[in-house]
């Protein structure tokens, strides 16, 4: 009993030990920490992995991030199969207990940042396996998840990518259609349009004799503008991984639990408020039903719950935009994935089941702890105290919300599209703040053939 | 049972279970199918290669060459896999080259990379070796054709259940005319499953 104890959750001391340095730029003393903390990431191999590889792809270490990633992928796929055991398991201790399989946008981007990595390395056939491999889980995950509009079940950021991938590769008809689910993405998920996205997909749907797609999505013409990539055309791709993740941090709830199936419960919202809602709660056993014939029932009898549930919590960073020159053009980086956006969604989607869930466990323990104080009670006043304030204390203990979550990606996927002909350049690659302010820069010297797409990654977490 | 018998056999019976914990190594043969995850795996590699020469061999462009009595030159062109998996295709390339020379009636060249490098060993024997075991340059034999290549894959899945559907598609091209003298194609299709629960 004593392993699942602990005073403090592990996602929260694995963000004190990991994330701040990574934060400062000290990616490889942050996956030195990774390492060292092995033991932070209990139940948790597919966080180890995909942590360590995301570091080492903000080190700019490629190869080394695929490595991790990839292990990430098998580890993921792996869990496909839910051990009975574990689960029966997480139902008496709680979710921290099962092994973490990914919320589904991480598990995408997990894929996203294993293509950045073989743009990286400029193995665009590599990037297009993990492209289609993405194409995969999420065709998966709409058939997973029905029509509900709660659900994730697009991602624009991959599908841009993916789209830029296929042109980049010379494969023009799956990167209008990427391009086409790119903008119908952003429509379904209410996410807004990146501009810069809509101008470039109108153009090559019009171009391609994909009139019907344009109107479908209801994209329209723009202005003309010289400095704006041309379909096909050769261009420096800069990816700015812009901004910290936010994280999960621990809300209590509280509330009264009527034997009868009615929970009702309070929180505090984000602005102090007390909230107050109600739900159905686990209904009596059978053996209640049975003590209809004049015996004692305890119907109708209440008790006190209390327990916690992951909420979102913003993690600031200055790091806001991202800016690339290339001589006097000036490019900005605009905004094509939001994990604050993701994560809040994620949670939306999935509060009901997890707090039906952790009812459950929390109504179940509170019976049994009220049976075991019972059935521990002696004459001595003072020992029954402390046995029952024991009890209330290990059963409290035992409850901790599922915080787990790969707090280690930017807050922002930001993307600066330089069209170019073939030949060198010299790039400045900036990040601002919200008041334009320099918070760090880079001058990148990248090469580009005809009709390539050159990837160039720039992380700015501070 | 006496109490004491039934402690050594709960013994006998742990020892059994921890035993099975460890790591286990079994030698089998190189050329025997073993499927773990269903993913393209050596045997793919193997039979693919090993029935597309067999194929290539026997089509009609070879026919002329074996009237003139002269045994073609090829250079492996690129070879890429547009699947959904990672698939090393220089394990694959080899496994057709080695089919292919063993089998006598075709004869490779050096790849480019390969030439590059062959060509910077004899400049440097140029310098370097004595005249009689100086390598000429200007003696390479050219290809006289190309082979060239895809691997492409379709992925079909609901839960836990998947149907891949490969498709390997191989080529070979005159280098002088660019006419394509050989297309020969290979498909495999698996269908995998995986269990939903485990203990």
């Amino acid at each position: 009993m004593s392993l699942f104890l602990g005073c403090a959750n592990n996602s929260l001391v694995r963000f004190e030990a990991i994330a701040k340095r990574a934060a400062s730029q000290d990616f490889l003393d942050a996956a030195a920490q990774v390492r060292k903390q092995r033991d932070l990431y209990n139940h948790t191999d597919l966080l180890y992995a995909m942590d360590l590889g995301l570091l080492y792809h903000y080190a700019g270490l490629y190869d080394s991030s695929a490595i991790f990633l990839r292990e990430a992928v098998k580890i993921q796929e792996d869990l496909y199969a839910h051990s009975i055991t574990n689960e029966a398991a997480a139902l008496l201790v709680n979710d921290n207990i099962r092994p973490y399989r990914g919320k589904a946008y991480e598990i995408t981007w997990l894929h996203l940042f294993l293509a950045f990595d073989y743009l990286g390395m400029n193995r665009y056939d590599d990037a297009r396996v993990e492209i289609r491999q993405a194409e995969i889980f999420l065709r998966e995950q709409r058939r997973k998840v029905g029509t509900d509009p709660k659900e994730y079940r697009d991602d624009g950021a991959f599908r841009t990518v993916a789209a830029l991938v296929y042109e980049g590769l010379g494969e023009k008809d799956d990167a209008l259609i990427s391009l086409y689910q790119a903008v119908k993405a952003y429509r379904e998920s209410g996410q807004p349009l990146p501009e810069g996205l809509a101008r470039y997909a109108y153009a090559a749907l019009m171009a391609n004799g994909r009139e019907s797609d344009a109107k479908e999505l209801n994209l329209g013409p723009s202005v003309q503008d010289s400095r704006r990539p041309a379909f096909g055309g050769s261009e420096i791709v800069v990816v700015g991984e812009v901004g910290r993740s936010p994280m999960l941090d621990e809300t209590a709830f509280w509330g009264t639990w009527v034997r009868d199936g009615m929970l009702i419960y309070h929180y505090k919202d984000a602005n102090g408020n007390t909230v107050t809602d109600a739900m159905a709660a686990p209904g009596l056993p059978d053996s209640e039903y049975e003590k209809g014939n004049g015996r004692k029932t305890r119907s109708g009898t209440t008790f006190h719950v209390k327990w916690s549930m992951p909420t979102l919590r913003d993690v600031p960073s200055q790091s806001d935009a991202l800016r690339v020159a290339r001589g006097n053009d000036v490019y900005a980086g605009e905004a094509y994935g939001d994990t604050h956006d993701l994560l809040q969604g994620d949670l939306n989607a999935h509060r009901g089941i997890t707090l039906l869930r952790t009812v459950t466990r929390v109504v179940l323990r509170t019976i049994a702890a009220e049976k075991t104080k019972s059935s521990l009670n002696t004459n001595e006043p003072l020992l029954n105290l402390l046995l029952n304030v024991g009890t209330d204390a290990l059963a409290d203990q035992l409850e901790q919300a599922d915080l787990r979550v790969w707090f280690l990606l930017p807050r922002n996927l930001r993307m600066a599209r330089v069209p170019v002909q073939p030949g060198r350049y010299t790039l400045e690659i900036g990040s601002e703040d919200r008041n334009g302010r320099t918070i760090r820069s880079e001058t990148r010297d990248v090469e580009v053939k005809a009709g390539e797409k050159k990837f160039v990654f720039f992380t700015s977490l501070k | 049972m006496t109490p004491f018998g039934t402690r050594i056999s709960s013994l006998a019976v742990s020892v059994l279970l921890l035993s099975g914990c460890g790591t286990k190594v079994t030698r089998v043969s190189h050329d025997s199918t073993i499927d773990l995850s269903g993913e393209w795996n050596d045997t793919d590699s193997r039979l693919v290669a090993e029935e597309m020469v067999k194929d290539a061999v026997s089509a009609n462009w070879y026919k002329a060459y074996e009237t003139q009595k002269k045994i073609p030159r090829v250079v492996i062109g690129e070879i890429r896999n547009k699947s959904h998996e990672h698939i090393n295709t220089e394990t694959f390339i080899n496994d057709i080259q080695r089919y292919l020379v063993n089998s006598g009636k075709v004869e490779f060249v050096a790849n480019k990379a390969e030439r590059k490098e062959l060509r910077d060993e004899k400049s440097d024997q140029a310098q370097n070796s004595s005249v009689e075991s100086q390598q000429m340059a200007g003696e390479e034999s050219g290809a006289e054709l190309m082979m060239l290549g895809e691997i492409n894959s379709i992925v079909d899945s609901e839960g836990g259940k998947s149907v891949v559907f490969y498709q390997i598609n191989l080529e070979l091209v005159q280098i002088e005319s660019h006419k394509k003298v050989w297309l020969g194609d290979k498909k495999i299709k698996k269908f995998v499953e995986k269990s939903a629960s485990k203990l």
